[in-house]
């Protein structure tokens, strides 16, 4: 063996070890990518390449239409309506969740912690587990004509207001909008009332020595502290409300009418109803186009506020 | 490599070919065997199966149509593939595109499933078995399909079997029927005037569940009323030139628009789905339940609930009957089934009397010829009544298909369409601008 032969023996371990460990976490995360790959970027891929044609979803050719589906997207009423509707929506499963859990963090941040405080968390955070099919369904009785909501308002003397919800023109969508705001507002209030608990109370006593009140300590101290947890809260509630599908499907399937028709169940009607795939295509990846242009903007103004 | 790894090498060489020649006369012999089996011996061989492609709602019947023709064929097994019926149209056609798929099915969307090349032209079968001999013209042009994608009695057949159904009708509480002392309508008017009578009377005149638009039957309906049974299905089987906006489509929408402002729905008609609605009719919250045979099975009332079933009446007296029935025992084969010939032998038993006797005596629907023409009794029992209005609209010639059952696109619109007519919030013209809209679009796609 030569000189040259020996240096190069002894050289090559430590330049496989130097590789290895420049490209060990590109090996580790490779499965997971190959499967983000086959089962996440490439159907994404045949989405976007499918929008552009006319198809079926069986025939053996496609015709190429260009940006038309992308057009009717934004010409057609029931697409224009739908997507509406989902900016609606971001008003009962974002606003009024994430309101109602900076209410309930504030008020349980004030109770000792016991039996009390862990109902509470709990049946709060109850509607998060059901299922959104299950929840549309049990919904959907209790906005029956003889359901559990009008049942209410005629116990407690309002019974004029009762009547068929989800048949109302006017009031279908809040409906089912507060059905979102129901299953968002556990999980809202969960995660709220967790950052509440990691702010240094020293924070609020402080406040209160400075003359803070109530209303001051929540706006100088809890909202600052709970930065990152209202990001969170805002970020994961916003793509449910813009991507609803499950308990609008259950409950009105987009009626009465087209009032309650949102970009989830639209894309489902053109795709497996109306076998439109690349109308329902083009719709969804306006869709995906809508979600990130919300959450990305979000994410850097919550983000810009840690740093 | 030394000798003795050579020689090892060369046994163990010497050894796999011994053995791969051996194998190959098993194999010859094994295959000899086999086609002597399936040539000299084919009674003793396992049995075809063929893949029935049913809707939950059909499986009972199809199972029964399996069952006995398993008992009374050899060599070919029928067995079912079955999905919920929400799922049959969207599940079909995907299920067509698979070797593996089913064999034989109702065609969820003919005309679609023809241009896509997924349906066997039968018309060699239809020849072999004499089917264009043994049914009428009219009995086989739902099943055919020309170049143009048009339904008639001048394309090549792609459907085929038996005759026999459900149908469309007006259902009532017999109860609340005698209490009003009402008849069996002879028109239409008789019956918007016992549609008035309930009204006055406290009680909902027709029950409706209109969240999933089944207005539509009643609208359907009166469609073959006012347009005519003929001219409908024309629009359906894309005949060129037809088209639903005409006087008397117009006319029909504007009848229905008239009856839900006055009232007689239930009022949460366009918030209940089917099944609330079977629960509104047995409880006897109302006079009429408007829809088809399909409901007298599947304890969708309670035991004790009395209910009859009368035909539509016609727009004059005298007029023809018209309604809507369906055809269970026509099938299609798929393009892609390996055993083409044998579901055909099953296409073909489903044209038999048997066929038919069996399809009745599940409960599935009625058959053409297996009863007796009456007039409309109140009296009579609900199977009889029901087997008697499948007759009377066959006698008439007043069979139509459900106008949502021409394309995708108006199947879609449908129920939004009507749930807009019932809340005022479209005119019974602006419903027939919007469908033909949707006629022309599902034309065009197809």
């Amino acid at each position: 063996m030569t000189a040259t032969a020996e240096s190069t023996a002894t050289a090559s371990p430590r330049r496989r070890s130097v590789v290895l460990r420049r490209y060990a976490g590109w090996i580790f995360a490779l499965p997971a990518l190959l499967f983000y790959g086959i089962f996440e970027f490439r159907p994404i891929l045949s989405a976007l390449s499918y929008s552009f044609y006319q198809w079926d979803g069986v025939a053996p050719t496609k015709k190429w239409v260009g940006l038309a589906n992308y057009g009717a997207v934004f010409t057609q009423p029931q697409q224009l309506a739908s997507l509406i509707h989902a900016f609606v929506f971001i008003f009962f499963f974002t606003v009024l969740p994430v309101s109602f859990g900076l209410v309930v963090a504030s008020i349980m941040r004030t109770v000792k912690p016991g039996p009390y405080g862990t109902v509470t968390r709990t049946l709060l955070f109850l509607p998060q587990i059901i299922p959104g099919a299950a929840a549309g369904v049990a919904w959907n009785w209790m906005y029956s004509r003889d359901g559990f909501v009008n049942t209410v308002l005629q116990w407690v003397g309002l019974g004029s207001l009762a009547q068929p919800w989800l048949g109302s023109f006017s009031l279908a969508l809040p409906a089912v909008g507060f059905v979102g705001t129901w299953l968002a507002t556990g999980l809202c209030s969960v995660l709220l009332m967790a950052g509440v608990g990691s702010i240094d109370p020293g924070l609020y006593e402080a406040a209160s020595l400075d003359g803070a009140g109530a209303w001051w300590r929540f706006r100088a101290v809890t909202l600052p502290g709970l930065r990152q947890q209202i990001g969170v809260c805002v970020t994961i509630t916003i793509i449910a409300a813009l991507s609803s599908f499950d308990v609008v499907y259950l409950m009105t399937q987009g009626g009465p009418g087209y009032t309650t028709l949102v970009p989830g169940v639209e894309v489902y009607n053109l795709a497996f109803n109306e076998n439109q795939i690349g109308a329902a295509c083009a719709l969804a990846v306006v869709l995906a186009l809508i979600v990130m242009l919300i959450v990305v903007p979000l994410q850097l103004f919550f983000r810009k506020g840690d740093s | 490599m030394n000798k003795e790894t050579r020689s090892v090498s060369r046994s163990s060489v010497g050894g796999r070919r011994r053995v791969a020649s051996r194998m190959a006369v098993l194999l010859s012999v094994a295959t000899g065997v086999a086609g002597f089996a399936a040539t000299g011996a084919s009674a003793s061989s396992a049995p075809v199966t063929i893949k029935m492609f049913s809707g939950s709602g059909l499986a009972k019947v199809n199972q029964a149509l399996a069952t006995a023709f398993n008992k009374s064929q050899h060599g070919v097994k029928v067995v079912l593939l079955t999905v919920p019926d929400a799922d049959y149209n969207t599940a079909l056609p995907r299920d067509l595109q698979s070797s593996a798929g089913p064999d034989v099915a109702a065609p969820a969307a003919l005309v679609q499933e023809v241009a896509d090349h997924q349906l066997l032209n039968l018309n060699s079968y239809a020849k072999q078995y004499g089917w264009t001999k043994k049914f009428s013209k009219q009995a086989l042009a739902p099943g055919r399909v020309n170049a143009h994608g048009v339904i008639g009695t001048n394309g090549s057949l792609y459907m085929a079997g038996g005759q026999a159904g459900v149908v469309t009708g007006i259902f009532y509480n017999r109860a609340l029927l005698a209490k009003l002392n009402l008849t069996v309508p002879k028109t239409l008017a008789q019956f918007g005037a016992d549609l008035k009578a309930a009204k006055a009377a406290g009680i909902t005149p027709i029950v409706a569940s209109n969240a999933d638009g089944l207005t539509g039957h009643l609208f359907d309906m009166l469609l073959g009323d006012y347009m005519g049974a003929r001219k409908i299905d024309n629009v359906i089987n894309n005949v060129p030139g037809s088209t639903v906006n005409t006087p008397g489509a117009v006319a029909a929408a504007n009848q229905l628009a008239s009856w839900m402002s006055a009232g007689y729905f239930n009022s949460d008609a366009n918030a209940i789905q089917q099944t609330q609605s079977y629960q509104e009719f047995g409880a006897g919250n109302g006079l009429f339940f408007i829809s088809g045979s399909w409901i007298e099975s599947g304890g969708n009332f309670p035991a004790s609930f009395q209910y009859g079933m009368m035909p539509f009446p016609p727009l004059h007296a005298g007029g023809p009957y018209s309604a809507m029935e369906s055809n269970a025992l026509a099938f299609a084969i798929s393009a892609k089934s390996k055993h083409q010939a044998q579901a055909a032998e099953f296409l073909n038993w489903l044209g038999s009397r048997k066929a038919a006797k069996v399809y009745v005596k599940v409960g599935g629907g009625n058959a053409l010829g297996l009863a007796k023409i009456t007039a409309p009794s109140l009296s009579a029992s609900l199977t009889k009544q029901t087997e008697n209005i499948y007759q009377l609209v066959q006698k008439d010639n007043g069979v139509l298909n459900w106008l949502q059952n021409q394309g995708t696109t108006v199947n879609a619109d449908y129920p939004p369409q009507l749930q807009l007519l019932m809340a005022g919030k479209t005119t019974g013209s602006a419903l027939i601008q919007k469908l033909e809209s949707d006629v022309q679009a599902d034309r065009q796609a197809a």
